[in-house]
């Protein structure tokens, strides 16, 4: 009896010893993919770019070597399974796209739809559905995975954080997937820009002088297809009416004051009213924000009340007039309800929905949209008057 | 054979385990299917077949104590009727034991060992449980014991790194599709809930009996709000997609991030679920056990362990090789389950009753 336990524990012992390590796959022998970029090839194929990281050991910021952290390979292919396996014939490590941060498409491959391409990164295990998608205007996704990027040691989160500014949109594939799914809403998608601006000056060698990426705005997607593009300025009315907006700043010219004024925002609340009558449809949208003055151009002394009211009236008119523009480029332009409107109407008015929903891309044009911004100055920042001016009553005017 | 009895606690951790072991990954998307953003809703009706099996089953445990239904439905029915009655129990608690293990076999599969044999998981996977369910109710109740807790622990946490994900619009307009798209929603998971039906065969195990009827209706009350807390995460972080994911839970686990430092959670947070898995496998292979023990009389439970276990090994193997992967369990928790569950947890113990009750009554007038 004694004999047999202590066989048997030795059996399990031995047993315990070799789990886990199968399947084993070190690091030394990985590739690590953390940014993929797709585009569409003339002849119907898609070519899909990946870039890698190149593992290096922590060195100090004073010997930054021109050694990139990265390179990028690409491969073309039936489908994005086929150009991966093409991608793996290029490389001896395994690919490893578990880690992958960002997905960038072409312009030319978004104009022509993502149907095709998205349901690959639902279905595989190693696909993580909270990747960034971006587009890249006027650009094939390969060369903006390519440039060089100063002072961040995973290519790949410049992108994300390039977009989590005010003037852009983060939006993972969920999310992305999840408002192209609801009823009444489209989806929109962060673009990237290449700046191909030379440098004048004595430092033509610095990274200004190289084209290099800059935000462009968003993508605005109808049936995942890519119709065109907010520019920043869009985006941000676009931003100011769906999402709460703060650390945004907005710059007003005041007459009166013969000068430009920047407040920045502090926190904002928005709110969509629809009233649907008949065949009559017609939206409000609210904007709230409370902001402080940060940059005073002008003469006036903003501690006088009457001055502050007429800076929030010209704040409101100004929000008011760019989120009504960027609207109105949805609506005749693109005849894509990026906002949301038809889902807030289905949110008010399930019954009459059900008669809308199907023809919602001709109702969105036809709906009358009210803006009404209020914005009010409630700070003036450290100081009252600009320090170096004297002290006068009676400025205004 | 003298068995182990079980503490309340542990009887209230198993019936809950039981119903959401598997239960908990896809849970989101069958009412969602029915009822889109109101599957909640549906959530909430279910348990009333649940009250309801719960009701009965402990009334008529309090008319023959110490026995199982199996016993009772032949001195209730007669031996011959009472066939048909254990028949289908056996073949109910058969099924659904292969689809169990089946659909835990692929969910490891398909989260952690692609390369591995469907054959191999499955093999292990019944290893365990079914030593388990040979070592006794005890075992099961203790492991419960241990389990249940860090089950807790990890959902709560998967709820609070969640909530940055929530779009509280997705749950907008509510009650839209109406009553009878909510009432079919509730049909799945109202199937799950009838699974309670285990307690008609555990009541017995229990150290108090006549406690049976609370601490089953708190294991309803657990399971409910877990269902709940589950369908409602998914919905307001995937909206619409709910619908479409196999294991909806299971890619919300998979998208949730802590602070965009923390991500990829899942091989911390699956293996607790994978564990509950295998309680609830375990559970179901040993009352499965005990049924085929009560039905062929046969006095010690374990010797029969083993060929039921391999009887579901085959089964799992076998039944669903036409038609592949997930899609044969999807069909058959969509149209199968709920009726299988209805008529096992509710009408058949319904019957019993009554016709127990008839008969006592008109005893009784006929001794008076």
């Amino acid at each position: 009896m004694k004999r047999r336990n202590t066989a048997a524990a030795a059996v399990i012992a031995c047993l315990l010893m070799m789990t886990g390590c199968w399947d084993r796959k070190e690091v030394k022998d990985l590739a690590i993919v953390t940014a993929s970029g797709l585009d569409l090839n003339k002849d119907g194929t898609l070519t899909q770019s990946v870039q890698i990281v190149i593992p290096t050991p922590m060195q100090s910021s004073g010997s930054s070597s021109d050694a990139k952290s990265f390179f990028v390979i690409a491969a073309e292919g039936k489908t994005l399974a086929d150009s991966r396996q093409r991608l793996q014939e290029k490389i001896h490590l395994k690919l490893y796209y578990s880690h992958r941060r960002v997905i960038i498409i072409g312009e030319r491959m978004a104009r022509h739809g993502l149907e095709s391409v998205f349901d690959s990164f639902h279905r595989e295990m190693d696909m993580r559905m909270r990747n960034m998608v971006f587009v890249a205007k006027g650009a094939a996704a390969e060369s903006l995975l390519n440039y060089p990027v100063a002072l961040e040691a995973i290519p790949a989160d410049q992108f994300k954080n390039l977009h989590k500014q005010p003037a852009g949109r983060a939006t993972t594939i969920m999310n992305f997937d999840a408002t192209a799914a609801t009823e009444g809403i489209e989806p929109t998608m962060g673009a990237f820009e290449v700046i191909q601006k030379q440098a004048s000056g004595p430092s033509a060698s610095s990274t200004g002088a190289e084209p290099h990426i800059k935000l462009y705005g968003v993508g605005v997607f109808k049936e995942l297809k890519l119709l065109g593009f907010f520019n920043d300025e869009e985006t941000r009315a676009m931003n100011w009416a769906t999402k709460n907006m703060a650390g945004s700043f907005l710059t007003v010219y005041v007459p009166q004051g013969n000068g430009n004024v920047s407040v920045q925002i502090l926190k904002s609340k928005h709110g969509f009213h629809p009233l649907v009558k008949g065949n009559r449809i017609t939206m409000g949208v609210s904007v709230q924000s409370e902001c402080e003055l940060i940059e005073n151009g002008t003469k006036l002394d903003f501690s006088e009340p009457a001055n502050v009211k007429l800076l929030n009236a010209l704040l409101s008119s100004q929000l008011t007039q760019s989120i009504a523009a960027t609207v109105k480029k949805s609506q005749r332009l693109y005849k894509a309800d990026v906002f949301g409107f038809g889902r807030s109407v289905h949110a008010a008015y399930p019954s009459e929905w059900k008669r809308l929903s199907a023809a919602w891309a001709n109702v969105y044009p036809e709906v009358e949209v009210t803006v009404r911004a209020k914005t009010s100055v409630i700070g003036t920042g450290y100081v009252k008057l600009p320090l170096h001016r004297k002290e006068t009553k009676g400025d205004v005017e | 054979m003298k068995t182990e009895k079980l503490t309340q606690w542990q009887f209230v951790i198993m019936i809950s385990i039981s119903v959401l072991g598997t239960e908990i990954f896809n849970i989101a998307a069958f009412p969602a299917q029915f009822a889109g953003q109101d599957a909640w809703i549906s959530v909430l009706i279910a348990p009333i077949t649940s009250f309801w099996c719960i009701a009965v089953c402990t009334a008529l445990a309090r008319r023959y104590p110490d026995m199982t239904i199996i016993e009772y439905s032949r001195s209730i029915l007669g031996s011959w009727v009472s066939t048909l009655v254990e028949a289908y129990y056996l073949c109910f608690l058969f099924v659904y034991a292969t689809v169990i293990s089946k659909a835990l076999a692929d969910l490891i599969a398909m989260i952690s060992h692609q390369l591995t044999p469907h054959a191999i998981i499955l093999l292990m996977l019944l290893a365990v449980c079914g030593t388990a369910a040979w070592c006794g109710i005890g075992v099961i109740g203790r492991c419960g014991e241990i389990i249940f807790p860090i089950m807790i622990v990890i959902a709560t946490m998967i709820l609070l790194i969640s909530i940055r994900d929530w779009n509280v619009t997705y749950l907008q307009p509510v009650a839209e599709k109406g009553l009878p798209s909510i009432l079919r929603g509730a049909s799945v998971p109202s199937g799950w809930l009838g699974e309670t039906v285990l307690i008609a065969f555990l009541i017995p195990f229990l150290n108090q009996p006549g406690q049976a009827r609370k601490a089953s209706y708190y294991s309803t009350l657990i399971i409910t709000v877990f269902m709940l807390k589950t369908v409602l995460i998914c919905t307001l972080a995937e909206g619409p997609l709910v619908t479409k994911f196999p294991f909806p839970y299971a890619a919300l686990i998979r998208y949730i991030s802590l602070g965009d430092m923390l991500e990829r959670l899942d091989p911390v947070f699956f293996p607790i679920w994978v564990s509950v898995g295998f309680i609830k496998l375990a559970t179901f292979l040993f009352v499965a056990c005990l049924c085929v023990s009560r039905i062929s009389r046969v006095k010690n439970q374990r010797t029969i362990t083993l060929p039921v276990v391999l009887l579901v090994f085959a089964g799992t193997t076998g039944i669903m090789k036409d038609a592949p992967g997930m899609d044969a369990i999807l069909q058959f928790y969509v149209y199968t389950f709920p009726v299988a569950s209805f008529v096992a947890a509710n009408a058949i113990p319904t019957v019993l009753l009554v016709v127990d009750w008839t008969y006592s009554r008109r005893r009784a007038l006929h001794e008076a």
